[in-house]
């Protein structure tokens, strides 16, 4: 009988955690605490209401870093992949900002707007755009002229050809680029909070640092993990499903 | 009574890289009577397509004019492609609603339609579950639910197998008695032409403009392949320029 997924998985997260039980025990050393240490340390940040408090503020800029990045870059990068002559006048600059390193963009932002929360969203908004632009061009190049053609002759107008034409096809690009933003996006907000901000799970790590608490690190750390995976398995696995019935 | 006036003058394809410019079509001149089925036969590569493509407004790099003798309004044309092209994320039923413009056609219109055309368990079906012959229909079923003065076929039975685009040009012929309009069909086989057609158009290679325009004069009733076959013999006789499209 073939084994469950979840049964699977749950039986190869068990043999990494044993791993790590076994190195934690030989190494012996502060900073490489053992999962029970971890999880109690998880509780115990859990209980005090410092770690939702600095874990919501961490979700509140991903959210809206990631909803901007995806609607500007679902939107510039549909706008390149139809029209040749534009695309080929910007493509240089999106090497450019692909290229820019995060930390580069960051440290900008701060310096021209200041230490505030509209330069930290900025700076990773600016971070993950050229990747969507670049998904989405993609697909917005293999777009079946045939079906666009049929649109028009049906006279389906912009909106109706956007909603029920382009935007199925480029589905699979966009939720390509949601989850390898979402995994992007998370990384750069905790260096944006790291360098500007004084609250936030970059910041409290960037804390924890200072005091050499690597049990608190890999708590916020697990914290983190666990709502990722419940964002992947309650908005976009369904997603999926339900766009994909028809085939 | 409104007449369609078709007038292109010149229709050329720029030169792109690797290929050289083209002239499509050259001086092709003809009226459409309301309520007319004119098919429409030429060679292949002939730019039948770019024809249909003109008047569906598709292609608006012409010289010429499509209109109608007696009104400016602008011409509304359904249109059947060589493949159903069908959104296959969406519904029969959705597919036929998306391409009534203001999605006031009712849905027992549409019910009876697809009851015609034997598809009235798969309103809810989506494409990729249907054969291909059914997919044809259902474009066939778009084409007719959409209020439209011309109707513009673009070999729309071709790959079927025989007893197949048999069945479908009855069923053609039926609809377009419940829902008259003027048509313009374009195919490669005569045959297919004579027994639908009022009025053949025979094209000429590229450039193309016409080279006859035969009435055909077999009542509807009277379209056996017999009758069919003789037409078309006597047809090849007394017009020797069409010969190689017969």
């Amino acid at each position: 009988m073939p084994r469950s997924s979840f049964l699977n998985s749950t039986l190869s997260l068990s043999l990494l955690l044993l791993i790590w039980q076994i190195i934690a025990l030989i190494v012996a050393s502060p900073v490489l605490p053992t999962p029970f240490e971890v999880l109690n340390n998880l509780s115990s940040s859990i209980q005090s209401g410092e770690l939702l408090q600095h874990l919501g503020i961490t979700l509140y800029r991903l959210a809206i870093s990631f909803f901007l990045a995806m609607f500007l870059g679902v939107a510039i990068g549909l706008m390149l992949g139809r029209q040749q002559k534009t695309n080929a006048f910007f493509d240089s600059w999106l090497i450019i900002l692909l290229n820019v390193p995060a930390l580069v963009t960051i440290i900008l932002c701060y310096i021209w707007f200041g230490l505030i929360e509209t330069a930290a969203i900025f700076a990773v908004v600016i971070n993950k755009l050229p990747n969507v632009i670049v998904t989405i061009r993609e697909g917005a190049r293999n777009l079946d002229e045939e079906l666009i053609q049929m649109a028009k002759a049906y006279r389906f107008g912009r909106l109706k050809t956007l909603t029920h034409v382009i935007m199925p096809q480029l589905y699979p690009y966009i939720m390509a680029s949601a989850r390898t933003g979402l995994a992007l996006i998370w990384k750069i907000v905790l260096v944006v909070e790291m360098l500007g901000r004084s609250d936030g799970m970059g910041y409290q790590i960037h804390l924890f640092f200072q005091l050499f608490d690597i049990t608190s690190i890999l708590a916020y750390t697990v914290s983190f993990i666990v709502v990722i995976q419940l964002i992947e398995m309650t908005i976009l696995k369904p997603l999926d499903k339900k766009s994909q019935r028809w085939k | 009574m409104n007449k369609l006036s078709i007038e292109i003058n010149n229709k050329s394809f720029p030169e792109i890289t690797g290929k050289a410019a083209f002239t499509a079509i050259e001086n092709l001149h003809f009226d459409i009577e309301n309520n007319e089925f004119i098919c429409i036969v030429g060679p292949s590569g002939c730019g039948k397509t770019t024809l249909l493509n003109i008047i569906a407004g598709l292609d608006e790099q012409f010289s010429g004019s499509i209109k109608f003798n007696h009104a400016n309004n602008s011409i509304k044309a359904s249109y059947v492609f060589q493949t159903p092209r069908l959104l296959p994320w969406r519904t029969v039923l959705e597919n036929i609603q998306l391409a009534n413009e203001h999605e006031d056609v009712s849905l027992a219109k549409i019910e009876d339609l697809l009851n015609s055309l034997g598809l009235k368990d798969n309103l809810n079906s989506y494409p990729h579950h249907l054969s291909l012959g059914m997919q044809r229909r259902v474009a066939l079923a778009r084409a007719f639910c959409v209020r439209s003065d011309i109707l513009l076929m673009d070999e729309p039975f071709v790959s079927l197998d025989q007893p197949t685009a048999r069945k479908a040009r009855a069923l053609l012929l039926d609809l377009w008695a419940i829902e008259p309009r003027s048509v313009l069909f374009v195919t490669h086989d005569l045959n297919e032409a004579i027994e639908l057609a009022d009025r053949v158009l025979f094209l000429s290679e590229s450039p193309t403009h016409i080279i006859a325009d035969i009435n055909i004069t077999i009542p509807k009733d009277e379209r056996t392949t017999h009758n069919i076959n003789e037409f078309k013999e006597r047809l090849k006789t007394k017009n020797p320029k069409i010969h190689h499209l017969t």
